[in-house]
């Protein structure tokens, strides 16, 4: 196989910042399945969507903007899920639609070009620039960095809540802080396969690896391997293939998560 | 009935869940080095006054202590160790037994911090107390119900705690895991920790006990040495069924 996918700047940029949130995203993910939220990563989602909004209308960085509206609508997610404990689906529908329906309301008032937001809503990962990789980088950086040095707090508390606060564990804080790490994280992945699919890069790697693992030390570091994998084979086959690359990302995940729901399988008849 | 100082203690504590009145006026103590029993039928609100004690319910009225500390401004959290009731020791995603139980002392490690060889070495006593060393390296999904609670208890027992509160630790205990259970409460007890167990009847653990609490729809009934016990449970004998 030739290597002309490497002949280009674009593609090169995009397999970086591929690599990149396919390990910082299940990092975080992880927590987020681990206290079986998984529907949380597309609530932050879209609200980031209202962020990318926000951004196409005043003209700047929507990558930014989609970052800090996500961190606000996680920390909203958490706060109300901590306050009424027995309904945080309601807590989650409330941010869902609100982003929604801000981000829409938002694109009515100015003019933006449908393109545009096409490739926020589905991703435009070969279009990633110089700027959007530095933003992508520090996040990832960030999000990794945090998620491994407050590994052992984090799994005490997704692991058990009420017991990590008897424990005196920090748990409001640490949560919140789960909840802004997910959002740097979605707003970073966004650009690679659109607020449609970004959630699917924090839960999907996860959810594959774990039908093989024993431990969660094992299911961190694999489901972030899978993460990069499914990242950067999804692209080389999108390239070759002429495919769209967020797709071929995301159902390269979930090819993998039904090859490991097999092997599982085989496993436990044998 | 003792000069002991109380560890964990509650002063006319009435408790709402939603609408509904769980506790009325609940006085209950708890002394340093004493084991305790909670008693009483399903919904009588044993749990609730568990939880309460521990500051994860607010009281509507009255208070709760811990070291004599008003529960909302108590810091020492590492005193005090939690056994919550379970149907399943597992969660979302795998972890082995030796995970789980080291995650007990996660709190007692600085955020920045790495585990060391004190919490090794403590997790590894608490393993072999529990009888678990065996299946350390076992997803805890994989393991029996009474293994799967006895990882539960391992992980409050591996912070040391002062206090342990077990919220009915042995309802899917077998019986051979019984006697030994009653053994690691002894081994508690003899290093001066003091216990409080919710639980539907005694068991194995009744030559232990120094008194029992018994609830009846959120209302002390009983409180005192625990000798009337089998007339006021001889409904409730039903080992290994309670939920």
């Amino acid at each position: 196989m030739s290597l002309e996918i490497l002949e280009f700047d674009f593609m090169i940029r995009a397999l970086i910042a591929g690599a990149l949130v396919g390990m910082a995203a299940p990092a975080v993910g992880i927590y987020i399945v681990q206290r079986r939220l998984s529907l949380m990563g597309d609530g932050i989602g879209h609200v980031a969507f209202a962020g990318v909004a926000a951004g196409l209308l005043l003209g700047i960085s929507p990558i930014l903007l989609a970052l800090a509206f996500a961190m606000a609508g996680a920390i909203t997610i958490e706060v109300l899920r901590s306050r009424q404990r027995t309904e945080s689906d309601i807590a989650l529908a409330l941010v869902f639609y609100g982003g929604i329906a801000g981000g829409v309301l938002l694109l009515g008032l100015g003019d933006v070009s449908t393109i545009n937001l096409n490739s926020y809503l589905f991703g435009s990962v070969l279009t990633v620039s110089v700027a959007d990789l530095w933003v992508v980088s520090a996040v990832a950086a960030f999000v990794v960095l945090v998620c491994f040095v407050l590994r052992k707090h984090l799994f005490a508390i997704a692991y058990d809540e009420e017991v990590a606060r008897v424990s005196g564990l920090p748990v409001r804080g640490l949560n919140i802080l789960v909840a802004v790490l997910a959002a740097l994280a979605i707003g970073a992945t966004a650009k690679v396969v659109g607020i449609l699919l970004v959630a699917s890069m924090l839960i999907l790697p996860v959810a594959a690896v774990q039908q093989l693992t024993h431990s969660f030390r094992a299911t961190t570091y694999a489901s972030i391997g899978l993460g990069i994998v499914a990242s950067i084979g999804g692209l080389v086959v999108a390239f070759y293939a002429d495919l769209f690359p967020s797709a071929t990302i995301v159902l390269l995940s979930i090819l993998a998560f039904v090859a490991t729901s097999l092997i599982s399988r085989t496993k436990l008849i044998g | 009935m003792t000069d002991r100082p109380a560890v964990l203690e509650m002063d006319r504590v009435s408790v709402f869940l939603g609408h509904q009145q769980v506790l009325w006026d609940v006085d209950f103590l708890l002394y340093r080095g004493e084991f305790a029993v909670l008693l009483g039928a399903n919904a009588s609100g044993k749990t609730t006054l568990v939880k309460t004690l521990l500051g994860l319910i607010p009281a509507a009225a009255g208070q709760a202590y811990l070291f004599g500390e008003p529960v909302e401004r108590f810091k020492h959290w590492a005193k005090i160790g939690y056994v919550p009731q379970r149907v399943t020791a597992a969660s979302g995603v795998p972890a082995t037994v030796e995970e789980v139980v080291t995650s007990g002392r996660a709190a007692r490690v600085g955020l920045l911090s790495r585990y060391g060889a004190s919490d090794r070495e403590a997790v590894a006593r608490t393993l072999e107390l529990v009888d678990l060393v065996e299946v350390k390296a076992s997803p805890v999904a994989s393991l029996s119900g009474g293994q799967q609670q006895r990882v539960l208890i391992a992980r409050a027992l591996s912070a040391e705690p002062d206090v342990l509160v077990l919220d009915e630790p042995v309802a899917s205990v077998d019986l051979p895991h019984q006697e030994s259970f009653a053994e690691t409460i002894e081994v508690l007890l003899s290093k001066g920790t003091s216990i409080l167990m919710v639980a539907h009847s005694l068991g194995a653990v009744q030559r232990l006990v120094e008194r029992a609490v018994v609830l009846e729809r959120g209302r002390v009934a009983h409180d005192g040495a625990p000798v009337d016990l089998k007339l006021e449970h001889a409904h409730h004998s039903d080992f290994g069924q309670s939920a």
